[in-house]
């Protein structure tokens, strides 16, 4: 071999079979699907679209699906960051336990997370009978759908917080202690500051995903039009009635939800990278 | 303030960090809490700061006479110093200093200007003059560690604690920091008490140095107390360099210090001893000779003069008369 090439870096030829490859598969796989959901949304034109998501089904979807993730964000932000601040700052019996509790969520199918539910709440289930005497109807009703989304979002805020505050170990909440501060006090102005970047993060992403969720919440919702319908299963109902333009233009919302959630998600690593070289 | 420490114990599972510790700490006094790591110094700080707390019922603190042991941290006024800072990375140097100000209730929380004024008073004591609107982050270790020092004052504590002070520090840093501690002291006369497995700064800087192993005080002394007299075997060999040796012909083992040992010609009638220089070692203020005894295996180090080097003309491989100060244990 006459070409002498610099150790850490590859052949040309490999670079551009293997940037080129990475690029041709996101394409294929990544861009295309998403360019097309938006290509076949608007395939009928404008007016078709905008009746769709303005139809009074699709309205109630969009409602009750932001109304889920209203309910579901804030009580697993409350959830994630108590769980994370026991088990990083405390030892106690049964921290493992927890640890592997918080990830049940991510192990086990949303088909099935829903289906527990039923089978605790539904008409024949273990409260059923219970439930039923006193008139409070869970299961195809908005409660069974907001306890199924905060069942399969619980794991992302903890999760994410978790190594952050273990690494950052408890030595700055003992000072401010040894400070005077309250409990309270250390904790909003000592605790949550460190964390609120990696808070917020964990906060998007279970926010994506309780406005994403299929499986658990078509298990326990059952479909009723307009009143139990998200936009996922909306999206559902509609492509199965051949409703294809409608069915994209309501997943165009979905996939537009997520880019926001992406562009977010960007910007939160920037700001904490940002912090990380000059804070 | 004082602090007297009363039969305190301390067990983290089976481990028993602390085991019946007494002490006590007069008002004004800087003290070192010496010892190797796992002896329990660390655990007694905490528990003295309210970090931390004694087994149920197992001993007692009393600072300033009055029996704190229940109290938590928080109203213990404790100023606390932690071995990397632990200062708050969101706040500035002021606001880090201001903290325990800014938290108090607000019957007893300075006026704005007040507080302002306290602050900038400490950040000139402990000369961080014009920082204050600095990170943590862009501050060095040396002046990080002073940070954290200002902030345990500004609460006007009864004790400051300083946990292995200078520890994440390079060397010279170290060594400023130490002599600067040691005037800053003097200045403000608050009790205080540091943590340190560094003999050396332990004896440099401290009034008093409690030596700590195993959970258990083993002496409690002046620098030069524990030095030239130490009370256990163990503190002989943790404090300074010591051979331990036998006698030639006798079973007995006896700890002398390098510099504890005279050396004479092989045919001085003061020799106790003969030995052969087996190795001679010369770079620095003083020479270190290793010598061995005749019939026997053990080596012993002894330090002499260049001066006493150069005029006796001694090398490796020559015979020398002994002469120990000895303070025998075993």
């Amino acid at each position: 071999m006459s070409v002498q090439t610099r150790s850490t870096q590859d052949p040309l030829w490999a670079r551009i079979l293997l940037i080129g490859g990475m690029f041709g598969f996101l394409c294929l796989f990544l861009f295309v699907p998403l360019a097309s959901v938006f290509v076949e949304a608007f395939r009928k034109g404008l007016a078709v679209y905008a009746a769709a998501i303005t139809e009074e089904n699709a309205r109630s979807a969009i409602v009750l699906t932001l109304t889920l993730a209203a309910i579901c964000v804030p009580l697993n932000a409350v959830f994630g960051l108590a769980a994370a601040w026991a088990i990083a700052k405390f030892s106690f019996k049964g921290k493992s336990l927890l640890l592997a509790l918080i990830d049940l969520p991510f192990a086990v199918s949303p088909v099935v997370s829903g289906l527990v539910y039923v089978l605790l709440f539904g008409a024949n289930g273990v409260f059923g009978a219970w439930l039923q005497a006193h008139d409070i109807q869970i299961i195809f009703a908005v409660p069974g759908m907001a306890l199924a989304t905060i069942f399969v979002t619980f794991p992302f805020v903890a999760r994410e917080l978790i190594p952050l505050m273990q690494a950052q170990g408890n030595d700055q909440e003992y000072a401010a202690l040894s400070l005077g501060a309250s409990g309270w006090q250390t904790f909003l102005r000592v605790t949550l500051p460190n964390i609120k970047w990696a808070l917020f993060y964990g906060i998007i992403l279970c926010n994506a995903r309780a406005m994403g969720e299929f499986g658990a919440v078509s298990v326990v919702s059952g479909h009723i039009r307009g009143e139990t319908n998200t936009l996922p299963l909306h999206v559902e109902v509609l492509y199965n009635e051949y409703n294809s333009a409608a069915a994209f233009a309501c997943a165009s919302i979905l996939s537009l939800l997520g880019l926001l959630t992406l562009g977010l998600k960007t910007f939160i690593e920037w700001r904490a990278g940002l912090r990380r070289r000059n804070p | 303030m004082s602090i007297v420490v009363q039969n305190l114990r301390r067990t983290f599972g089976t481990f028993q960090a602390l085991r019946g510790i007494n002490l006590e700490i007069a008002d004004h006094q800087l003290v070192a809490l010496l010892g190797p790591s796992g002896s329990g110094k660390t655990t007694l700080l905490r528990i003295i700061g309210g970090l931390d707390f004694p087994d149920p019922g197992q001993g007692k603190i009393l600072i300033n006479g009055e029996d704190v042991t229940e109290e938590p941290a928080a109203d213990r006024k404790a100023g606390f110093v932690f071995q990397h800072y632990a200062l708050f990375n969101h706040l500035s140097v002021f606001d880090n200093v201001a903290f325990g100000l800014e938290v108090r209730r607000r019957a007893v929380r300075p006026g704005k200007a007040a507080i302002r004024d306290r602050v900038l008073e400490l950040l000139r004591l402990v000369q961080l003059e014009g920082l204050e609107a600095r990170l943590p982050s862009e501050l060095s270790g040396g002046q990080r560690q002073r940070v954290a020092l200002a902030r345990a004052l500004a609460i006007e504590p009864k004790v400051l604690l300083l946990d292995e002070p200078f520890g994440a520090l390079d060397a010279k840093v170290r060594k400023d920091l130490r002599r600067w501690l040691r005037s800053f002291h003097r200045e403000i006369g608050v009790t205080t008490v540091f943590v340190t497995h560094d003999q050396q700064e332990a004896l440099e800087l401290a009034d008093v140095v409690v030596v700590m192993n195993q959970g258990q005080v083993e002496q409690v002394g002046s620098p030069q107390q524990v030095y030239d007299q130490p009370a256990t075997p163990f503190l002989y060999e943790f404090l300074g360099d010591v051979n331990k040796v036998r006698k030639p012909g006798r079973p007995d083992l006896f700890y002398v210090r390098p510099h504890e040992i005279r050396i004479l010609f092989a045919g001085d009638a003061e020799a106790e001893f003969h030995a052969k220089i087996e190795h001679l070692f010369a770079a620095g203020p003083s020479a270190r000779l290793t010598l061995r005894f005749q019939d026997s295996r053990d080596t012993l180090d002894a330090d002499i003069t260049r001066l006493q080097l150069e005029e006796m003309g001694l090398s490796e491989g020559d015979e020398v008369g002994l002469k120990l100060a000895l303070s025998t244990h075993g």
